[in-house]
């Protein structure tokens, strides 16, 4: 059984490779992939997400909602310039406008809380990520099993502090380097 | 490289100046305000050949008796003409005597400086001497002491209020059209894509000659429907939050908009003629593409068409930017910006242009954290014996107060104690109590 540094520490090798690049979640000890689609769950999610992008401030974010809920002030008061951010209240379109902010190419990020992903979509999407270099970050509280997502970060309050850890890194795991 | 509404304004010491300056003028544009007989204001991009402000100087070394005058340039009139008279390159250096011109930019009538001169003495009088200082006040300050009237020029200094502008015409139409040589069946869209991407070409190029950019397309197509002997036209409007040169990118807008109008079937079933209309023109400073850096022009050409097809699709108001509101009641605390002035803000051209910067959300840094989800619309809890209904069903709780939020007794009477529901499985609750009854107003996890 390996330690937790030990899996950081292999994750940091396999990802700092010029094929796929990361940015570095510091204090959760996590590196969260470019490119391409991470799945977080848990009941903190947005509470990790937002932390990640208090860390990395120079991201440029878009958030889709299918109903507006986000609540821009608590997001400021973390530590987070949301004023920079795009929102967009999609209504049932979310799917939609997520692909159309992808193909800008413009965003390094975009969170889309709830979104619901049949296995063909699912697949479009990713290969947009890819050709787009943005990462497209799915709150959900539970992972979509049946899509199989490649990254899957697990988001938990403990006593009020946020703790987070992989749930599924299927791409390293099929590469054999865990 | 950019392209924006630009006013130019003119300001001489004395009136007689002025009259040579008009007739000079009215050969470029006759849409010319002349404001207390000291001050010219007119739009750049509605007027022919004059492209900035150094094009204009060129013409005039030529002409005789014609004085250079003080010039102020700004996408916003009122601050064009308050650099003029003041001669300060940036808004922020602006005395709060500018205030005048953001009260009515193109009239100095009584009723309006009446008012404002009170107010200009009240602000001296709180040391408030520049517009910087003046734009730091918070919303609230301003509307308890100078009523709407102070609150409206507050808004208008922060570009949150629109200025009425005097009705005009573009002084030259540029338009395309193109009649189909036998009437064409609506629903076959190729050969429309086709003739519209000529038109769009040759629209592109005459703008270009002119150093011009469209910022509003309108397009008509005539045609008729047999079925009900309709014989008429469908009209419609393009328009890009910024501009870009890229013919593309109308294209695939135009596009995209004559697909929706097919599904819906409210294209005339034979066309009889397209035609697209400039209706907004702006004037774009830069002479060319940028060679150095094509990839750049690419990735802003592609911003605009996602969030151009995202208003379109989904309406104006669903596509924003969270701006800081002030205001007590938590879901009424910010407002939806425009995506246009999201785009703006990114590329970093309002903050440096104006030389100013909003205030932000900070001070919440002060207040308890609040949660990340909040409810549009706070809903009534149901209490019985200690439990309340969530998730359809009943659940014990405990409430741990932790603030008391008041509105002003004079403005927006309310209070609200506000504080935290635990439930057994984890989940916390913001809630508030106003009167007897418990509302729910957001989630923490």
């Amino acid at each position: 059984m390996e330690t937790k540094a030990e899996i950081f520490k292999s994750l940091k090798e396999r990802f700092q490779t010029p094929q796929t690049k990361s940015w570095s979640f510091d204090s959760q000890n996590l590196l969260v992939p470019q490119g391409s689609m991470v799945e977080v769950v848990g009941k903190a999610r947005f509470e990790f997400a937002i932390k990640f992008l208090c860390e990395q401030s120079d991201l440029m974010v878009a958030c889709v909602e299918s109903e507006w809920t986000l609540f821009p002030p608590a997001v400021a008061q973390r530590g987070v310039d949301i004023t920079s951010w795009l929102l967009v209240e999609a209504g049932e379109r979310a799917v939609w406008a997520v692909e159309e902010l992808l193909h800008s190419h413009f965003f390094s990020v975009i969170l889309a809380p709830d979104l619901r992903l049949s296995q063909p979509l699912w697949r479009r999407l990713h290969l947009e990520c890819q050709r787009s270099g943005t990462s497209l970050m799915i709150l959900s509280e539970e992972s979509h099993e049946q899509v199989g997502s490649l990254f899957v970060i697990e988001a938990e309050l403990n006593q009020g502090k946020l703790q987070s850890q992989w749930q599924r890194c299927r791409q390293l795991l099929q590469t054999g380097s865990l | 490289m950019s392209f924006s509404r630009w006013w130019l304004a003119f300001y001489w010491s004395t009136p007689q100046e002025l009259m040579p300056w008009l007739d000079f003028l009215n050969e470029y544009t006759p849409q010319i305000y002349v404001r207390n007989s000291q001050m010219i204001i007119f739009e750049l991009g509605r007027s022919r050949s004059l492209i900035d402000k150094d094009t204009l100087i060129n013409k005039t070394m030529a002409m005789e008796g014609l004085t250079l005058p003080q010039i102020g340039e700004a996408a916003c009139p009122a601050e064009a003409l308050a650099k003029a008279q003041f001669q300060k390159k940036d808004r922020a250096g602006l005395p709060i005597e500018a205030l005048i011109y953001y009260a009515d930019p193109f009239r100095e009538t009584p009723e309006v400086i009446k008012p404002l001169k009170k107010m200009l003495l009240d602000l001296k009088s709180l040391g408030v001497k520049t517009l910087f200082s003046f734009v730091n006040l918070s919303e609230r300050e301003v509307g308890v002491r100078w009523s709407h009237w102070g609150k409206r020029l507050w808004l208008r200094v922060h570009g949150a209020l629109p200025m009425a502008e005097p009705q005009i015409e573009v002084s030259e139409v540029f338009s395309e059209i193109y009649e189909f040589p036998e009437e064409a069946p609506g629903n076959n869209l190729e050969p429309l894509y086709f003739i519209s991407k000529q038109l769009l070409q040759r629209l592109h190029q005459h703008l270009q000659q002119k150093n011009r950019g469209a910022r509003v397309l309108k397009i008509i197509l005539s045609g008729r429907t047999y079925e009900n002997d309709f014989c008429g036209s469908v009209e419609f409007e393009l328009s890009l939050p910024a501009f870009h040169h890229e013919v593309s990118l109308w294209l695939n807008l135009l596009r995209e908009r004559l697909q929706v109008l097919a599904q819906q079937k409210k294209l005339p079933e034979m066309l009889e003629s397209l035609e697209i209309v400039v209706s907004e023109v702006l004037v774009w400073h830069g002479l060319q593409k940028d060679l150095l850096d094509p990839e750049r022009e690419h990735r802003e050409g592609a911003l605009l068409e996602s969030l151009t097809k995202l208003e379109s699709r989904l309406g104006r108001e669903k596509i924003f930017c969270a701006e800081p509101r002030e205001s007590y009641r938590p879901e009424s605390s910010w407002r939806r910006g425009l995506a246009k002035d999201w785009y703006t803000l990114v590329s970093q051209q309002k903050r440096q242009e104006n030389g100013l910067e909003k205030t932000g959300f900070q001070v919440y840094d002060l207040l308890s954290q609040k949660p990340l989800r909040v409810l549009p619309q706070a809903q009534k809890l149901i209490l019985r014996d200690q439990q309340l209904m969530f998730n359809n069903r009943w659940q014990p709780f405990r409430l741990s107060w932790s603030e008391i939020v008041c509105g002003h007794f004079w403005q927006d009477p309310f209070e609200r104690r506000y504080g935290v529901a635990s439930l057994p499985e984890g989940e916390k609750l913001w809630v508030y109590k106003e009167g007897d009854e418990l509302y729910l107003q957001g989630f923490f996890v």
